[in-house]
């Protein structure tokens, strides 16, 4: 069967279809059925856990509100895409290594050309990932290329320390 | 001319002159067959063999600006350390340190310096090596084998078992490895030709060239940088090949037996010469991709990139 004859077909089917019986019983039953009416304790139940939900987000957002010292902020935000989930953990990462790298008087500028080369390259994963968000083989790249910069980074505090 | 030849003499006449004052060393000590041993020489060269007869012997020259050295060898623990004096100005006619090393074959080894340049052959137990501008040369080494440079070259030659050869801006070249090949560069080239079964390749700007013989695990990935890869074990090869910006080029056999996912997302061509199957591109983006089953599909042949050309080709 080709496009054309499944399209015919499927032109020939009823465009609605009435239930081989009348549901509307079952439905009233189950809106108004009084066995599964809510009764007072069941009322103070739930007020009981919505209490402690209110005071486990409270607490939450009390511990984990973000710091304005960069080190310690703790990096929750649902609405990133994955692309820039793994990037703001990497500069946590990358910022960390950087500052221990100025604190101990490093001179790492022999490599600036691969660090800023690798910055360059990570651009150019995140526009791929703008085109394709959930393109699981960019993330692993993306993950990949963030490993490498912190390989490196690791690797020049290692041996010109 | 005239010139040169006046600088020439110059850094003759400083070689000489701090080879004159260079301390002489000689020392020879009985230890187990599995002594761990570790060897630090801030500057210089060192030619180490392995040996059967349970001895360490270090004889040669001694940098002319250390500040002597440390030996100490106790319950199955040697310890040789050339000590850095802290004044001492360093540059690139300083010979530093000149050795010959003869060392059990069975030594567990940790090698280190900064500018130490090392040949090393025979052992077969546990070798690491961290250099930051020395070069390696390793020749038939067994077991574990790890080394790590900053700016140094990594040469491997016949050496068998687990190898992992690291360098930032070095080259590295393996020649007949075999066992499981881990070679890494960020600037620096990477070269081999590799009996290894299984086979990982990174580079960030260098480039990658390989010959492939056995393995069927293969990952190689790299930035910048261009891959050229000719694997010859079609059987059921499962490859994994990654370029943001380089080209990649992949030689198989006519007998491949292997599925290929090739995609460039952001504008890279995708050229196949092995089957008849063509890369389609995106109708609404800059991406391209193609799927192909090579004999009977037995293998994975995975390719991703993001600028870069993706190429298959026959061997």
């Amino acid at each position: 069967m080709n496009d054309k004859q499944l399209d015919a077909l499927l032109e020939q089917l009823p465009t609605e279809k009435q239930p081989r019986r009348d549901l509307w019983p079952d439905i009233e039953a189950e809106l108004v059925d009084p066995a599964k009416q809510v009764t007072p304790a069941e009322k103070r139940r739930w007020l009981a856990v919505a209490a402690l939900a209110v005071l486990t987000f409270s607490s939450w957002n009390f511990m984990f509100k973000p710091s304005d010292d960069p080190d310690i902020e703790i990096v929750i935000n649902i609405e990133r895409t994955a692309a820039e989930q793994i990037v703001a953990n990497f500069s946590l990462q990358k910022n960390a290594l950087l500052k221990t790298i100025e604190a101990a008087g490093l001179d790492i500028s022999p490599w600036q050309t691969e660090l800023t080369l690798m910055d360059s390259a990570e651009q150019d994963l995140q526009k791929a990932l703008a085109l394709q968000p959930e393109n699981q083989k960019l993330l692993t790249m993306l993950r990949d290329l963030n490993s490498k910069q912190i390989r490196l980074l690791n690797t020049l505090i290692k041996f010109t320390a | 001319m005239k010139l040169i030849n006046q600088l020439t003499a110059m850094v003759v006449t400083s070689l000489l002159a701090l080879s004159a004052h260079a301390e002489s060393i000689s020392i020879e000590r009985d230890v187990t067959a599995n002594e761990k041993i570790e060897i630090v020489v801030p500057a210089g060269k060192a030619e180490i063999r392995a040996n059967d007869d349970n001895k360490v012997i270090i004889i040669g020259t001694l940098d002319p600006k250390a500040d002597g050295y440390d030996f100490e060898s106790e319950n199955g623990v040697t310890t040789f350390v050339i000590k850095q004096s802290k004044s001492a100005e360093y540059s690139f006619n300083d010979p530093g340190s000149v050795l010959t090393i003869s060392l059990p074959k069975a030594s567990i080894l940790t090698l280190s310096g900064t500018s130490f340049d090392l040949n090393i052959s025979g052992f077969n137990n546990r070798t690491r090596i961290n250099t930051v501008s020395g070069d390696l040369v390793a020749k038939m080494l067994q077991g574990e084998l790890k080394a790590e440079s900053v700016s140094g070259d990594l040469s491997c030659s016949e050496c068998t078992g687990k190898i992992s050869l690291t360098t930032v801006s070095g080259d590295i070249d393996d020649q007949q490895s075999s066992g499981e090949l881990t070679l890494q560069a960020v600037s620096g080239d990477i070269e081999t030709d590799t009996k290894a079964t299984t086979v990982k390749l990174e580079a960030v700007s260098g480039d990658i060239n390989a010959d492939i013989h056995q393995a069927q695990q293969i990952t190689m990935n790299v930035v910048n940088g261009d891959i050229e890869a000719k694997v010859r074990n079609g059987k059921a090869p499962e490859v994994t090949i990654a370029t943001v910006n380089g080209d990649a080029d992949l030689y198989l056999p006519a007998d491949t037996s292997a599925r290929v996912s090739a995609s460039a997302v952001a504008g890279g061509d995708i050229n196949n010469e092995i089957s008849d199957e063509r890369a389609i591109e995106e109708e609404y983006g800059p991406g391209s991709s193609l799927t192909t089953k090579l004999g009977a599909g037995a293998g994975k042949i995975e390719f991703t990139s993001v600028n870069g050309d993706l190429t298959l080709k026959k061997l």
